[in-house]
């Protein structure tokens, strides 16, 4: 085991507005009651991990936030804007929230540079010169700058994830969801994405993850949200959570993945 | 931190919006997603019928001035000309009166089938929904009673159209026509079809070039040149009538009284099967036959499943078969081989033409044969297809477990790759009904010839051709629909 | 421990390899091939010999057809109507061939920039332009058989136009036919007479063959009174033979040309003789058959002007070109010479500048794929493309007046042009119809949805050519707009219309190929619907389709065939009205005919699905690994 110096965690200021409310959000496909009642804050620069066992409505819930799927009852908002029917209201919230998709998602027939600058010239409307200069700042930042003309095809795994990475972070949103994010894989790529997850953690980016990666919950996170069924079971903070879970399926769950 | 204890108990989604508060509070309705999808469908909907209402007024102001009528009227005219081949239309045609089951001789019989029959679907429907099961079911058995009445009515409705040499009876003459040579042409490329793709698979590389070359040459020219090159070109030069090739005479020492081929450029002419009153024993015994063959098989899977010997069905089903079959032929008269349950009428010469016996005219030769050659490239392609898409490791899993090529063909290959041909399969059959319509440039008195006819007479092209196009479409729909069933029952069943 | 046994316990590998070895001569090289391929099992040989005694038969007897026997006359005499159209005005050809011409070359320069082609494509046109060059060449020094020509008593008179030189020495025989087998099959192919055409001699003369066959004319019997005439070009008779009586002996004619001039020679019965019964072969020794090669007709016709057209009873208006072909039977030099050589020179011209304006065009693309950098040159080709389309409309309908560029309507087109204009217009006009109408089909609002599928289902399960005809009789009355609009106009729309619908099926399964997470993900981004749709969903759908909008590019290209059934002349059109003029002759003629039309279209199709299947490769390809 190696020793690594455990960085400071940011220090969440737990004053001001959180900047996602959620109040009693209920979701149904069709019949099936998917999210009952799920009710969560998050304060600016949290890092909230989402786990549980498939089926239970994590990946859901997040995708509800940036209006991916539309929840029935209840409230949502995002850095105090009501997520609803309002077309301007919903642009608004997608523009400052990025999401990274468990099958990267990236678009096969644009270079990776095109990828990235894409949304930053048709959503944010900068100019082409301004958006090619940030991507490659965030294409260092995240570890590959010398991929930029290559098109996601010839890519790894874990590079194309990084690049994905890449092309949420471009839009400079105020938070970050991930839906599994190294799901898809390999174990040797798991480590480089999950380098660049902390990094934005550290850096104090708010964070909304489903992932299954335990140990980057224990590092960075300062919650821990397990849900079941379409419900919240248990939130803790990590040390808490990992050590002395309280509710019955939350122990059941840890006794089968750790 | 916070743990909550009880599980929440699943709820029914809230009821859905009324219809008029479609505008939400508090976004104003050019931004509301749902204000606009509504909007959007109701400009779409208001530009398509906005066109077609412009279209349709210009359209009856125009007919009106060449005097075209827009009803269906000109189904009920006489149709003065002839039609050179189909069955004929200029006789009464009491298609009611086969139907009334009252005065039908085997009236009790008809009661107990159609008892059946109710009973059938209850026992299919109970499962999904108990009232419709009954009412399916009494819908049915009220028929009985019902059924004079309901026969008379419709005959009434219909019959100022199918009189004696009427238009509308014109082209049901027609539509048989197409059906005749589109089922014909159906199982006949299917059959090529397949033969030509296991040709495309093959190790030899001659018979798979071959069947390559074929199926490129057929693919890449058109229908309608393979057509007229079939007719004009190969058909066209056969001898008239009175030249026409025939069956020989004598034959060494034997001779021969009756003609059994003869060809001209008008038919092919062969001999014809008329059955007599004793036919009904042989159809009996064919029947039986085929019952007798259902039960074998059954008893013979009953006793592999039983005892694990192989069932070899067709050994005990064929043979069973046969024997009904000619006791049946037996039992009609038919010993040695003399006046039993059919009558063979011979092709004669007559004045002007060939009379007597099956003909088979020349443009039906060429359209079937063109439809068959043409389509026969396409469902061989398929068929190739959709065996390489069966995965290599498939066969060879198969084969480590010890089944011979036959079994893995029959049992593992083909199934899969079913699934994968019977979609383009089914969409080549609606081809083939489609390009029938081309038995115009042979002269053959298919759907498309009828209405043409009805219209040189008539001129009423609005009504006529219409009525066309539903009739094609109903084709396509019947063949659309048969292809979804059969999708059905090969379908993979997944998670 | 034996050493065996050791070797299994340890062993090290030597440090360099075992070097490669050729497998055994059973197993390689042309022998190996033979026996996987061919020979591997009994099963497998006993097909190999059966489709090489099937093969060999097979083409024994085309080839046999179509060297010795065919008549392609009706295609090399006729190439103009055929590419152009029989209504369209032969002096106004080379505009057909200029549009031909720009089309090739920026298809060659697309070509060149975009793709490649293999080295044995152009050593494949090197042979075919040696070949066009050579075959005429030598085509020339082969002599043209004798013409037969076939009468019995009950034949029209019928007339020969000959010009023959001063001095020229010709023998025209008359030939009874004794013996039976003068009249087999062979012989005679194609003149058998048949209900669907109007040739009341060649009908007589079928019969009669019958007859002969069917032993009721007895060659003893003959009784024929014929006898050769020569008129000069006013109708003078200048020679005659004998009347011919009985059955065996011939009737000669041998003339002596007195002037170079036209003459005509006919057979004439002698009216005052009772029987009329016999048939005879009429048989013109040493005169050279000018209709068949279109320089030696060019020849005459400059030296001595057009023919003459003598009006006698019962004649002929002048001499049919078919009756001056063969009997059926011909050398392979003469096959060169008279069918070959015609054809490759009438189409020399046209091969060679198109050869040269390809190789230009390609050579540019090469040359700009290196030297230019590769968005400019995309952006010049695209460029050059959408430039042409008003240039070819310029060059193809004109100016008004008569000098320069007149003005033609398109109902004046026809023939292969009008084959490949129909296609390229339909499937480029049905391009953002079949799109608005699959995204139209896979939206989520419903009533856009239904009525795009109601559209599409409609157009697609009707036959095409009753639409076309509906094109014809009832659009006139659809809109006031269309009542004046030609043909050509009227069914270019349904032909675009009925590939739209097709077409929005290909790309609607395009669009469910497309993962659902790329719209997720541009949605996440923040980009608008339309934006999703045209930068991120279309672009990936298309691509995945190419090879099936290639194939229905393909399939419209067949489809155009049947405007020939509703009044427009192209190529099959063409062919058709071609082979059913009496006038012309060419009504027996109906294989070579559609064989050719046949080739033709094959060639396109097979073509354009080369083209599809590289495309797939390589373009589609280019954006993935």
């Amino acid at each position: 085991m190696t020793e690594k110096a455990k960085r400071e965690k940011p220090k969440i200021d737990h004053s001001g507005q959180p900047i996602i409310s959620c109040r009693a959000v209920n979701k149904w496909f069709g019949d099936f009651h998917v999210l009952k009642d799920v009710s969560l804050d998050v304060m600016e620069g949290e890092v909230v991990v989402i786990c549980g066992p498939s089926g239970s409505g994590k990946s859901t819930f997040i995708r509800c936030i940036n209006r991916l799927e539309e929840h029935q009852e209840g409230q949502i908002s995002v850095d105090g804007i009501e997520l609803s029917n309002d077309t301007r209201n919903i642009a608004e919230i997608r523009r400052e929230v990025g999401m990274v998709f468990q099958q990267f998602n990236l678009f096969p027939h644009l270079t990776v540079m095109q990828n990235i600058t894409l949304a930053q010239r048709y959503v944010r409307h900068r100019p082409r010169k301004e958006s090619e200069e940030r991507t490659m700042e965030l294409l260092d930042r995240v570890g590959i700058p010398e991929q930029a003309n290559k098109y996601p095809g010839q890519l790894s795994g874990g590079q194309q994830q990084r690049v994905a990475i890449a092309r949420a972070l471009a839009m400079d949103p105020k938070i970050m969801l991930f839906d599994e994010p190294t799901s898809a894989l390999d174990p040797e790529m798991i480590k480089e994405v999950l380098d660049v997850m902390l990094e934005l953690a550290y850096g104090g980016m708010t964070m909304l993850c489903v992932t299954h990666e335990m140990g980057f919950a224990r590092e960075v996170a300062s919650r821990v949200v397990f849900m079941d069924g379409g419900r919240i079971v248990e939130v803790a903070e990590p040390e808490e959570f990992f050590s002395d879970p309280k509710h019955d399926r939350t122990k059941l769950f840890l006794s089968q993945i750790l | 931190m916070t743990v909550y204890n009880d599980p929440i108990e699943n709820r029914p989604p809230p009821k859905r919006r009324r219809a008029y508060q479609i505008f939400t509070p508090g976004i104003p309705f050019y931004r509301d997603v749902r204000v606009l999808r509504l909007v959007a469908q109701i400009v779409f909907a208001v530009l398509f019928i906005g066109t077609l209402a412009v279209t349709w007024i210009s359209l009856t102001t125009n007919l009106e001035q060449s005097q075209i009528a827009l009803d269906f009227g000109v189904y009920k005219r006489s149709f003065a000309a002839g039609l050179p081949e189909g069955i004929p239309f200029d006789t009464e045609w009491d298609w009611a009166g086969n139907l009334d089951l009252a005065n039908s001789t085997i009236f009790p019989v008809w009661i107990v089938l159609w008892l059946g029959i109710a009973y059938y679907a209850y026992t299919r429907l109970r499962q999904r929904n108990r009232q419709l099961a009954i009412i399916a079911a009494a819908v049915i058995v009220l028929l009985i009673p019902l059924h004079p009445t309901i026969i008379s009515e419709l005959d009434k409705a219909v019959s100022p159209y199918l009189f004696p040499k009427s238009n509308t009876r014109a082209i049901i003459s027609g539509i048989v026509n197409t059906l005749r040579v589109v089922v014909l042409s159906v199982f006949a490329s299917t059959l090529l079809g397949v033969l030509i793709g296991i040709g495309l698979l093959s190790t030899n590389y001659l018979v798979r070039t071959v069947s390559h070359v074929y199926v490129e040459i057929f693919r890449n020219t058109p229908l309608l040149v393979q057509l007229v090159l079939i007719y004009q070109g190969a058909l066209l030069i056969l001898p008239i009538v009175a030249n026409s090739m025939t069956s020989p005479d004598k034959i060494g020492p034997l001779r021969f009284y009756e003609k059994f081929y003869v060809v001209n450029v008008r038919a092919f002419s062969f001999p014809k099967l008329n059955p007599t009153d004793t036919a009904a024993w042989f159809y009996g015994g064919l029947i039986v036959g085929l019952i007798v063959g259902y039960l074998v098989r059954r008893w013979r899977i009953r006793v592999q499943e039983l005892t694990g010997t192989p069932s070899r069905t067709w050994l005990f089903v064929i043979p069973l078969f046969i024997v009904c079959m000619i006791t049946g032929w037996l039992i009609a008269g038919g010993w040695p081989l003399s006046s039993g349950p059919f009558n063979v009428e011979y092709p004669q010469f007559g004045r002007f033409n060939i009379e007597g016996g099956t003909q088979i005219s020349t443009p039906f030769m060429s359209l079937f044969s063109a439809l068959t050659l043409y389509t026969t490239a396409f469902i061989a392609d398929i068929v190739r297809a959709g065996i390489q898409s069966v995965p290599k490791g498939q066969v060879e899993a198969a084969r480590s477990l010890g089944l011979s090529g036959p079994q893995v063909l029959g049992m593992v290959v083909l199934p899969q790759a079913l699934r994968l041909i019977i979609p383009p399969l089914g969409n080549q059959y609606v081809n083939i009904g489609k390009n029938s319509s081309l038995g115009l440039a042979v002269g053959y008195a298919d759907t498309y010839q009828a209405v043409q006819l009805v219209n040189n007479e008539s001129g009423q092209s609005v009504p006529l051709f219409v009525g066309m196009m539903i009739i094609y479409l109903a084709l396509s729909l019947l063949f659309s629909l048969l292809t979804n069933l059969l999708n059905t029952t090969t379908r993979l069943r997944t998670r | 421990m034996t050493d065996e046994q050791k070797f299994f316990v340890h062993y090290t590998a030597p440090k360099e390899p075992p070097p490669s070895r050729h497998p055994p001569i059973r197993d390689s090289g042309i022998i190996g091939w033979a026996r996987v391929n061919l020979f591997s099992s009994l099963v497998d040989t006993i097909s190999t010999l059966t489709m090489l005694a099937i093969l060999g038969f097979a083409g024994y007897l085309f080839l046999d057809w179509a060297i010795f026997k065919a008549q392609w006359e009706v295609v090399f005499l006729n190439l103009r109507p055929l590419g152009s159209g029989p209504e369209f005005p032969p002096e106004e050809v080379p505009r057909i061939e200029l549009s031909i011409y720009i089309l090739f070359f920026l298809a060659m320069l697309s070509v060149g920039f975009w793709g490649r082609v293999r080295g044995f494509v152009f050593a494949i046109l090197a042979l075919i332009a040696v070949v066009t060059i050579v075959v005429p060449i030598v085509a020339d020094a082969v002599e043209e058989p004798t013409i037969h020509y076939y009468i019995d008593a009950n034949y029209n008179i019928r007339q020969v136009n000959f010009v023959a030189d001063e001095g020229e020495v010709l023998t025209f025989t008359l030939d009874p036919v004794t013996d039976k087998s003068d009249f087999d099959n062979d012989k005679l192919q194609g003149y058998y007479g048949n209900e669907k055409l109007p040739n009341p001699a060649m009908d007589a003369f079928a019969a009669a063959i019958g007859e002969v066959n069917r032993g009721a004319i007895d060659p003893a019997n003959y009784d024929l009174n014929l006898a050769i005439q020569i008129w000069d070009r006013r109708g003078q008779v200048i020679a005659q033979s004998d009347f011919s009586q009985g059955t065996s002996e011939s009737t000669v004619l041998e003339w002596e040309s007195p002037a170079e001039d036209w003459y005509t020679v006919t057979v004439v019965r002698d009216p005052n003789a009772p029987g009329e019964n016999g048939i005879a072969w009429f048989k013109i020794d040493d005169l050279e058959v000018f209709y068949s090669t279109r320089t030696e007709t060019r020849k005459r016709l400059d030296r001595f002007g057009d023919p003459p057209r003598l009006n006698c009873e019962g004649c002929a208006i002048s001499t049919n070109r078919t009756d001056l072909r063969f009997n059926g039977e011909r050398t392979l030099a003469q096959w060169f010479s008279l069918q070959l050589a015609p054809y490759l020179t009438e189409i020399r011209m046209f091969l060679f500048i198109s050869l040269a304006v390809g190789l230009v065009g390609y050579g540019f693309g090469q040359a700009g794929k290196v030297q230019l950098d590769r968005k400019l040159m995309s952006r010049i080709v695209v460029g050059l493309w959408l430039l042409s389309v008003p240039v070819q409309i310029f060059v193809i309908r004109g100016v008004g007046g008569e000098d320069f560029l007149p003005r033609l309507s398109t109902t004046d087109l026809g023939g292969i042009y009008l084959t490949i204009l129909l296609s390229i217009a339909g499937i480029l006009a049905s391009f953002p119809i079949g799109i608005l109408l699959a995204l139209g089909r896979q939206s989520d609002l419903p009533v856009v949805s239904l009525l795009c599928t109601l559209f599409i289902e409609v157009v697609r399960g009707v036959p095409l050519i009753t639409l076309l005809f509906m094109g014809r009789l009832i659009l006139p009355f659809v809109a006031d707009a269309l009542q004046n609009a030609d043909l050509v106009i009227r069914l270019s729309i349904v032909l675009t219309l009925f590939t739209a619908a097709y077409l929005a099926e290909v790309i609607r399964g395009g669009l469910q190929i497309v993962p659902k997470g790329q719209t997720e993900a541009a949605r996440a981004l923040g980009l608008s619907e339309v934006y999703i749709t045209t930068l991120i969903v279309l672009p990936q759908a298309l691509r995945a389709v190419i090879p099936a909008i290639m194939g229905q590019f393909v399939s419209l290209l067949k489809d155009t065939s049947l405007v020939a059934l509703v009044g427009l002349f192209e190529v099959t059109g063409a062919m058709r009205r071609l082979l059913s003029d009496t006038q012309t002759g060419y009504t027996l003629f109906q294989r070579e005919g559609y064989i050719y039309i046949g080739i033709v279209y094959f060639i396109l199709c097979y073509v354009l699905a080369e083209v599809s299947r590289r495309l797939e490769e390589t373009g589609a390809g280019a954006a993935r690994r």
